[in-house]
């Protein structure tokens, strides 16, 4: 009877979770640029463009796959659709200088980097597992967002991001 | 109860939709269905048939406030995860309230919090699922932060969580009381923004942490009496730290002492040996960039420091944890590579580890027109003496070396050679045998353009005159992005038991949902993540794995 009672609840709380993710937004905290200063990640929203976050840790081996993707699509894209990406990296304070060291000798040099290093961002957004990369549009909505990573993944990402710079994006909603 | 908790949420949702509040939640299930399997001498009884374990986690968040819940429903306890864990309860619960006062930001919670301190060897309170590590601390945490986050403080209380209890009852009787602080000098004597190009980033911090223990197990008591000492209620942890930058350069240091507690003195932690002692740690790390090269060292020396939440002369398991220690050197990925991970020497160990990137740019002349990546790594870790050690200095027990070059060669094609020697110490230095093993990987990828469809694949060897001795192991992954993958994978050991561990597996994506069906033979041995390992048994069976986040 218990177990019955556990399902229940449980099919209960995903019913009630789907529409809620519709109305997601970006939460207000902090995390840190490469010189330990706090930034405001909603700070990061600029009423123009729309910006992926793209979550990795330094031992994440799908993450750094994603990131050598995004570095070497990014030019071309942006020159297609203005948009801004974002790296947040998860790791703690005792992975942080093998994680703000990396981006320079992996050659990730197309979009800035950021630390969550209490993962609070991770915690805001319910992130428990990464490669993990969200599609944030201008006014801080959640318009995607996708666990994993294989090669073409970040095309889908993209069309995601076009999808946002059409001008019906304001009466779409998300997938 | 749970029903009325339901009930509870379904009104939240409902809400959320009409006014501004955020609900989110995640939803992990992990399910083993295990057979018999005659090659590697696994059976199957009726009460161990299966393993599933599942985790639920909701939170809502207004604007100045917030609540959440985790639920968990372990029928079965899988195969190498701590029994504590069987069953099935609310296990998380919190407010939390912040506001900015006075430009001072502060946030209450009370509940069920995570926490930690520094690099997490005086405290970490965290989850891992795949070590079934969750020592939430269910008390009260308040956080003040000034100054634009240049002046930072926590307090916490609390007791830390422990197995799976009855609703909302999986709490351990130690009391946790402690404070963080975390100030950046710079900005307090307002030398930052006037000669930002001339001085580096200070930033020094500090914590102290006390674990009460008001009652003494039977078993520790006896201990005790045995050894003529008697164990203290209260230990005390005190850390102080500081990080330094300058452009691309850091440099970190964390000093940790830990109060006189209980402690094995034999490095391998026999049951039989015990005291008091004193514990003490320092962590240094630098990192510096220039160019297109950047490189990292890191040294660690822990003395005494594995910290339980509470003490037992019983089997030490994963879930009883307070702090972080994790291996040194690398953490290892491909399969071969991480065959035999070293796990760290809480009661004594030294070491050392370092990383160099280098990333030759594209058009040049070793670059090639789209550029290539080297990486180099390497530890080497020492097991320090302690009382009924049989050597009187430091001894090896384990070092690697780690190269990998990563090279594209087209839009389609990216490839990856990659090398590992490693020496293990399976004494931690108490004789002089060591185990080599030298691994070998060449991994490629093929994307095809403008299609969805990609290929890759890995083959390893695995070369060695110890232990089994020589294995191979190959991995091949169909990907149909952003929704399907396919892959199979086999390992074989043909230097001494001539037996595949194999694996086939199909993963489904949409969004942030990802199901995972898989089926394969799996060896016995340490199963890490994070530099934290647990040991696994051998199993044969098929699994199912779901992870959602909304």
């Amino acid at each position: 009877m218990k177990t019955i009672h556990y399902a229940i609840l449980w099919v209960a709380l995903l019913l009630v979770g789907t529409p809620a993710l519709r109305s997601q937004e970006l939460p207000d905290v902090q995390v840190q640029d490469p010189s330990s200063k706090a930034i405001a990640i909603r700070s990061l929203l600029d009423g123009k463009t729309p910006i992926v976050l793209a979550f990795w840790s330094s031992t994440c081996k799908p993450c750094m796959k994603e990131l050598d993707a995004l570095t070497d699509n990014f030019g071309d894209w942006s020159e297609e659709v203005p948009f801004r990406i974002y790296a947040v990296s998860n790791d703690d304070s005792r992975s942080l200088t093998r994680a703000k060291a990396m981006p320079q000798g992996r050659g990730w040099d197309a979009f800035p980097f950021l630390y969550d290093v209490n993962q609070d961002l991770c915690r805001g957004l319910n992130i428990t597992a990464i490669p993990y990369a969200v599609v944030i549009d201008k006014d801080g909505k959640i318009a995607y967002t996708h666990l994993g990573y294989m090669p073409g993944d970040e095309d889908a990402l993209f069309e995601e991001v076009k999808k946002l710079s059409s001008p019906s994006v304001g009466k779409k909603k998300r997938k | 109860m749970a029903l009325a908790l339901g009930a509870a949420f379904l009104f939240l949702g409902a809400g959320s939709a009409r006014s501004q509040g955020r609900l989110t939640g995640s939803f992990d299930s992990n399910t083993i269905i295990y057979t018999a399997d005659p090659v590697t001498h696994t059976e199957v009884s009726p009460d161990n048939r299966y393993g599933s374990m599942n985790y639920l986690k909701l939170d809502y968040g207004a604007k100045d406030w917030g609540a959440g819940l985790k639920m968990e429903y372990h029928p079965s306890v899988i195969k190498g995860f701590d029994a504590s864990l069987k069953g099935g309860s609310l296990t998380g619960i919190y407010a939390r309230w912040g506001k900015t006062l006075g430009g001072v930001k502060v946030e209450v919670t009370a509940g069920d919090f995570y926490e930690q301190f520094g690099s997490g060897i005086a405290l970490r309170s965290y989850e891992d699922r795949e070590l079934g590590i969750d020592n939430s601390i269910g008390g009260a945490r308040i956080a003040l932060s000034a100054l634009e986050g240049a002046v930072r403080v926590k307090v916490l209380g609390g007791f830390p969580r422990y197995g799976i209890g009855s609703m909302l009852n999986s709490r351990t009787t130690t009391l946790l009381g402690g404070a963080d602080l975390s100030v950046r000098l710079n900005d307090i004597l307002g030398i930052d923004k006037e000669n930002a190009t001339l001085l580096p980033l200070f930033t020094l911090e500090g914590s102290f942490l006390n674990r009460h223990e008001g009652t003494v197990p039977s078993d520790i008591e006896a201990l005790s009496r045995a050894g003529g000492f008697s164990v203290p209620s209260d230990v005390l942890s005190t850390s102080a730290r500081l990080l330094v930058e300058k452009g691309p350069v850091s440099l970190s240091g964390e000093w940790v002492h830990k109060g006189r507690d209980l402690t094995s003195t034999h490095t391998l932690g026999s049951l039989l040996d015990w005291g008091l002692g004193d514990g003490d740690a320092l962590l240094l790390g630098a990192s510096a960039s220039i160019g297109n090269v950047s490189a990292t060292l890191t040294g660690r020396q822990l003395r005494n420091m594995e910290d339980r939440m509470f003490r037992t002369a019983g089997a030490l398991t994963e879930g009883n944890t307070l702090n972080y220690l994790p291996s040194l050197c690398q953490m290892q990925t491909y399969l071969l590579a991480g065959l035999n991970p070293y796990t760290t020497l809480a009661r004594g160990e030294r070491g050392v580890q370092g990383d160099l990137y280098w990333r030759l740019p594209r058009r040049s002349a070793l670059g090639g027109k789209y550029g290539m990546n080297i990486h180099i790594g390497g530890s080497y870790i020492w097991a320090l003496p302690v009382a009924l050690s049989n050597h009187d200095s430091p001894a090896m027990a384990y070092r690697d070396l780690n190269f990998d070059i990563e090279k594209k060669w087209s839009p389609e094609l990216r490839t990856v050679l990659f090398i590992s020697i490693q020496e293990n110490s399976p004494s931690h230095g108490q004789t002089s045998r060591t185990d080599a093993q030298n691994v070998f990987v060449l991994d490629g990828t093929y994307k095809f353009r403008g299609s969805p469809f990609s290929i890759h694949a890995e083959l390893q060897y695995l070369y060695s005159q110890e232990l089994t001795r020589d294995w191979m192991a190959g991995v091949l992954e169909v990907n149909f992005a952003p929704h399907w993958g396919l892959a199979l994978s086999d390992m074989y050991n043909h230097g001494s038991t001539k037996v595949h561990y194999y694996s086939a597996m199909c993963s489904y994506s949409q969004g942030a949902l990802r199901a995972e069906l898989s089926f394969g033979r799996n060896r016995e041995g340490m199963v890490c993540s994070g530099g934290v390992c647990r040991f696994r048994p051998a199993y044969t069976g098929g699994q199912l794995t779901i992870k959602y986040s909304f």
